[in-house]
């Protein structure tokens, strides 16, 4: 969901995120704005709640621009970290592969090499979806 | 695509970004946006372009002596991008070399960019992937040679190296996708 939602946002991260967006630099910084982020909304939320029914058009676009700043925020973050853990599988790969030419297959360095290897592949798979190739 | 280009790429956006609170990251120590940043992360994606253009003719003497002007350009201090430019600089050196077969240079790159990125990350990894690919190359002209011992020593040297990268890249991938949704 989050995938779909980087790429419908794509065009919007560029334009919007130097503005609004957190900086893409850093993995730490993003973390710290998103949480910043995350419990502010719950109070600018619930100060809008009683209106609920008959918001004004101010209240609306503050939430909408909430919720957007949110959805780029998360967006972003994910595009980057599996994009970054995507490059760093792939180098773990080539290293696994060569650590298994450099020994026998059945050698405990070779074996745990493929053992990691297989562990990052299947954590990458589950957060991030398949790599694109090299 | 290349792991520079996504820095280079990332980098140019958010060092041209106007000054916001939330968009600091490449800033100055003074929070001001760094113009000698931006142009040499500007300068140093033309010159990787300039590289990849000479690399597609063939010509990785070419390639190299880019890539060697643009590790022996004078870059602004104190920013992270820039060290992690040179190192993935210097790497992409070393593959040349170690393509053209020159592994004492592939090893000199090697060495000269892991001093850029001391700390535990993914281009440090790389780098060490590299020289590791670059000893296991000693390990089998040695062998060829029939220099067994010096043989086996480059193949011990090219498994501790791998190993180790190995290890830092399943660290980079835990926390890069900490910060992912399943």
């Amino acid at each position: 969901m989050i995938r779909s939602s980087v790429l419908l946002s794509l065009p919007l991260l560029v334009v919007v995120g130097c503005g609004g967006a957190p900086p893409p630099a850093q993995q730490t910084a993003y973390e710290g704005q998103s949480a910043r982020k995350m419990e502010a909304a719950p109070a600018e939320a619930s100060m809008m709640a009683p209106q609920s029914d008959h918001m004004s058009v101010e209240a609306l676009d503050a939430r909408f621009a909430l919720e957007l700043d949110e959805t780029l925020t998360l967006s972003e973050s994910s595009l980057r970290d599996c994009a970054g853990a995507c490059r760093a599988l792939q180098s773990l790969t080539r290293s696994a592969e060569a650590i298994c030419s450099l020994t026998p297959a059945e050698e405990p360095r070779c074996l745990t090499a493929r053992q990691k290897h297989q562990d990052a592949s299947t954590r990458v798979l589950d957060r991030c979806g398949p790599c694109a190739p090299e | 695509m290349r792991p520079l280009c996504w820095l280079l790429g990332l980098g140019v956006l958010v060092a041209a970004c106007k000054p916001a609170p939330a968009c600091d990251e490449p800033q100055g120590p003074a929070g001001v946006i760094d113009e000698p940043l931006m142009a040499y992360l500007s300068m140093a994606r033309s010159q990787h372009h300039r590289a990849d253009l000479a690399e597609a003719r063939g010509d990785v003497s070419a390639a190299r002596a880019l890539l060697e002007q643009l590790v022996a350009t004078a870059a602004p201090a104190g920013f992270a991008e820039v060290a992690e430019v040179r190192a993935d600089t210097l790497a992409r050196m070393a593959q040349l070399d170690l393509r053209s077969g020159d592994l004492d240079a592939a090893s000199r790159s090697a060495a000269r960019g892991l001093v850029e990125v001391p700390q535990e990350g993914y281009y440090r990894g790389h780098l060490l992937e590299i020289d590791g690919l670059v000893e296991e190359a000693r390990s089998k002209r040695l062998e060829a040679d029939g220099r067994l011992a010096e043989a086996e020593a480059a193949r011990q040297r090219a498994i501790v190296q791998l190993e180790a990268a190995v290890r830092i890249q399943q660290a980079v991938i835990e926390r890069a996708i900490q910060g992912t949704t399943p």
